[in-house]
This record gives C-alpha cells, structure tokens and sequence, in this order.
C-alpha cells in the first residue's frame, strides 16, 4: 500500500507548477555551467574537470588514448543484451543500457598468435561471466593523465606503448576472441554534459557489426581502421554528444571467430561551456578517483 | 533560439521545431529519461516520444518554459514505460530508490479511501515546495522530479552528498505533515 502510495505521491510531482520546474531545470543547467568553467591553476588537485571526448584520427589533436586490446573467446547467445553494469547499477544513474540492435556476425578471423607480452591484471574467467574492467590513469605528462583500460580479469598483459599520437595500450590475454562488437554507450563526464558516443566495428567486408543508430550519431562519426586476428577491420566512433554520467562499455560476443581487437578512445578534452576548448591541460585524476566513475565499464560474456 | 520562437514553429507546423528542440533541449531530456529507464534505447523512444507529443500538443499548448514543459512530457513518458517494461526488474535505476524513499510520506490507511486526483495533489506540493528555501526545494524537485541521484544533486548544489540525503529526509517529513494537515490522505 505505501508503494501505490509513493506511486501516486510520485506521479503528482510530476504535477507540480511549471515555475518550480523551471526554477530547477534552470539550477540544474548553471551547476552544470558553472562546473564546466575553466579552472584556476592550482587548484586542479581535487577537482573535476569537465571533459568532452571527441574522437579524431589527428594525432595532434589526441591527448589521451584509450586503448584495449583483448584476445580470448567469446561467444553470445541469442538475446545477450548489452547494456549490464551490475557494479554500478545501484550507485550510477542508468543511463546508458546498451543498444542490442544491428549485430551481425564478423568474419571469422583466423589468425591467433598475437599475444600479449607482460604480466598481466587478473585470471581469465569462467565462461558466461561478465567481465568487470576499469580505467585507471597512468602517469601525469605534461598535464595530462593517459587513461587506458585495464583488463583486469583477463590473463595476460597489460603494456604500455607510446608513438608519436601518445597511444597508451592495454592489452590483456584470453584464449580466443569471438566475434565481439563494442558498443561504448554513454560517457561519464562529471559536470553535466549529456549524451553518448559509440564505437562499432566493421568486418572487411564493410558489414557493419552494429549499425548507427541515428543522423546526430551518424555524422559525427569518426572511423578508423584496425587489425584484428590478421583481418582489418573498422572502427566507427560518434561522438553525438557527451553524457553526465556512466561510461558503459559493452562487448557482445558473437558467432564467429576474432581473434584479438584493438579499439581506440582517444582525444579527450575539456571544454568550456560553449563546447571550446578551454585549456589543454586535463587532470583525469579527480574523474579517475571517482570510484563508481569508470567502472561501469563491463564486457559481457556469453555462454 | 529562444523558447518563444520554437514554441512559434510549433504553432505554425515547421518541422524545424522538431530539430531545434532536438538541439536545443535533446541533451536535457536524455538526462530526464535516463535517470528512470536503464535502456538506451528505451530512452531514445522516450524523447522521441517526446517530441511528437510536443508537435501533437502545440497547437494548442503555448508554454512558457520548454524546459518545464518539455522536462515533465519526458519525466512522465519515462516512468509510464518504466512501469510496463520494468515490472520484474527493479535494478538501475533511480525511480524505485525515489519511491521507496517517497513511502515514507505515505500513511497506511486504505488508498480506497484516499485516492485524490494527481492534478490536486501537485498544486498541494507546490504549494508547500513554495515555503522552503530555494535550495531545499530545487533538491527535492531534482530529486523527485528529475529523478537526479543524490551524488549528481551534491555535486550540483556544491554541498556533501550526505547533506542532501538529510534535506531529503526532512523534506519528506515535512511534505508528509504538511500533507496530512492539508487534509490529503494517500
């Protein structure tokens, strides 16, 4: 009864004076702006940033780079839904289930001799489990925290690898990999930026593995291509727009084989409230410190 | 564009309101969506559904704030399709959270006995959110309206989250008498 009580109770502030709403979609909206204006040096220590991650192929422009790369065997069932972040289901808003749509097997990949070279973060896991992962920030340079993924319950390797477009790698170890799509389905981003982007990935062939969902995805989106298993394959980023809260990313695993996987995340800014770019210098340590920030981050594995 | 000129573009049927509220407000109403529903694209049909019963009530709503207007279409079309598709599933999501928290209010008598028309229930809550401080009542409607989490509202309002969780409270307790007092039963 209390429930069909708090029910109604919550229906009926949905009834509330359009005033009191607009009072606090406006509240809301300046906190929003307000922690998004470019902060004084030296006080970065403990605060957030605002950052907006943009996807670009310009090295220039790349200032962080996230990169896993996995090998090991998935597959997914029928009706795998992406989407699941138990970890932080309680805490973190729901804000980004994962979208199952457009799937398509990816070609079988044949080649499985790349393997990883250091020790690595954790033991692989049974099958069927879903794999927790989290970011963690690697060493300050120049102002700026490299985030990369860790496996951390894959045997195998975590590495490090800096080129000249600053690209950290994690790389972690499994058996053999399944078709997998990624779907990166929303961005934590602390100071009330909104929206998504996501990462698909296409087969050789241009099949595309998970399909774009939308114009505003659609045309912001970033490609590049990537090796997997001997085959190259194309990864498809948009960047649509920039959420408030957690970052999901969800590894559906298909029927046929892939071998290993390297997806890239990269160019992370931190914008002003117009969306410019307000200074280059990004301090992921506030962000990463954030627990329950990052480790939404799960990789579902089927059956 | 201000809200005066979308609101016109509804009235004189150009599709261009459409995109403009999509650009203009799409981002805010996500945030609304998601805070109650845990699918993404459960949300997306949210604020599509959004925008057509904007285009479907304008003519002949001529809102003021589009913010409001457009935040409670969103809020309400959100936990109407929470509702049909989240029976079993009771996770994620920040609407179960507020309603366990609103029971509190909610005395035990029959609700038979109590049923009061939503409409007249919110005028009663506004009038009662118009007597706190602006803080205590942009929490609560953050909370209870925008189904914001509490960490996100403590990080708003620039003050701890346990902070929040009190004025909550004592929100609730004092929603709760000012009800009763009011007369209204739940």
């Amino acid at each position: 009864m209390k429930q069909e009580g708090a029910r109604r109770l919550l229906d009926a502030v949905g009834e509330i004076d359009e005033d009191l709403i607009e009072e606090t979609a406006r509240f809301r909206q300046r906190s929003s702006a307000r922690q998004m204006s470019p902060q004084k040096p030296g006080k970065t220590a403990n605060r957030r940033r605002t950052v907006t991650i943009l996807v670009t192929l310009s090295a220039a422009a790349l200032i962080a780079l996230t990169v896993f790369r996995f090998t090991g065997e998935f597959s997914r069932p029928a009706g795998v839904s992406s989407g699941t972040a138990p970890a932080a289901a309680e805490e973190a808003p729901a804000f980004y289930g994962a979208d199952t749509s457009g799937d398509a097997a990816m070609k079988k990949s044949a080649d499985n001799t790349q393997k990883p070279a250091a020790a690595s973060a954790g033991a692989p896991e049974s099958a069927a489990a879903v794999r927790q992962y989290e970011i963690r920030a690697a060493d300050d340079q120049n102002g700026i925290s490299k985030a990369y993924l860790v496996a951390s319950s894959f045997e195998g390797t975590v590495s490090s690898e800096t080129d000249g477009s600053m690209q950290e790698r994690a790389a972690a170890e499994a058996a053999a990999l399944n078709t997998v799509t990624f779907h990166v389905s929303g961005l934590l981003l602390p100071n009330g930026n909104t929206g998504s982007y996501q990462v698909r990935v296409m087969a050789e062939s241009g099949e595309t593995v998970q399909a774009v969902e939308n114009g505003a995805a659609a045309e912001k989106e970033k490609s590049y291509e990537f090796s997997a298993g001997g085959q190259k394959y194309q990864a498809l980023i948009s960047a649509s727009s920039l959420s408030e809260k957690a970052e999901r990313f969800t590894v559906k695993a298909g029927s046929d084989a892939l071998k290993d996987i390297v997806i890239y995340v990269q160019d992370i800014r931190e914008t002003d409230e117009n969306g410019e770019r307000a200074d280059s210098s990004i301090t992921y340590q506030d962000i990463l410190s954030d627990s329950g920030f990052w480790e939404t981050l799960s990789i579902t594995k089927a059956e | 564009m201000n809200d005066e000129q979308i609101v016109n573009l509804y009235w004189a049927r150009d599709e261009a309101a459409i995109r403009q509220t999509k650009d203009q407000y799409g981002s805010y109403l996500t945030v609304i969506a998601a805070n109650v529903l845990s699918n993404r694209q459960d949300e997306e049909e949210c604020v599509n559904d959004t925008y057509l019963r904007a285009w479907n009530s304008m003519p002949s709503d001529r809102p003021r704030s589009l913010a409001a207007y457009l935040g409670r279409i969103t809020r309400n079309l959100a936990i109407d399709m929470y509702r049909k598709r989240h029976t079993a599933k009771r996770e994620g999501s920040t609407y179960e959270a507020s309603l366990e928290e609103l029971a509190e209010c909610v005395g035990t008598q029959d609700p038979a006995e109590a049923r009061l028309a939503a409409a007249a229930l919110g005028e009663a809550i506004s009038a009662y959110l118009r007597s706190l401080d602006q803080q205590k009542r942009q929490i609560f409607i953050s909370r209870y309206f925008f189904l914001d989490n509490c960490a996100d509202i403590a990080d708003k309002a620039g003050i701890p989250e346990g902070s929040v969780r009190s004025i909550l409270s004592r929100t609730r307790k004092g929603l709760k008498n000012y009800l009763e007092k009011e007369g209204f039963v739940i």
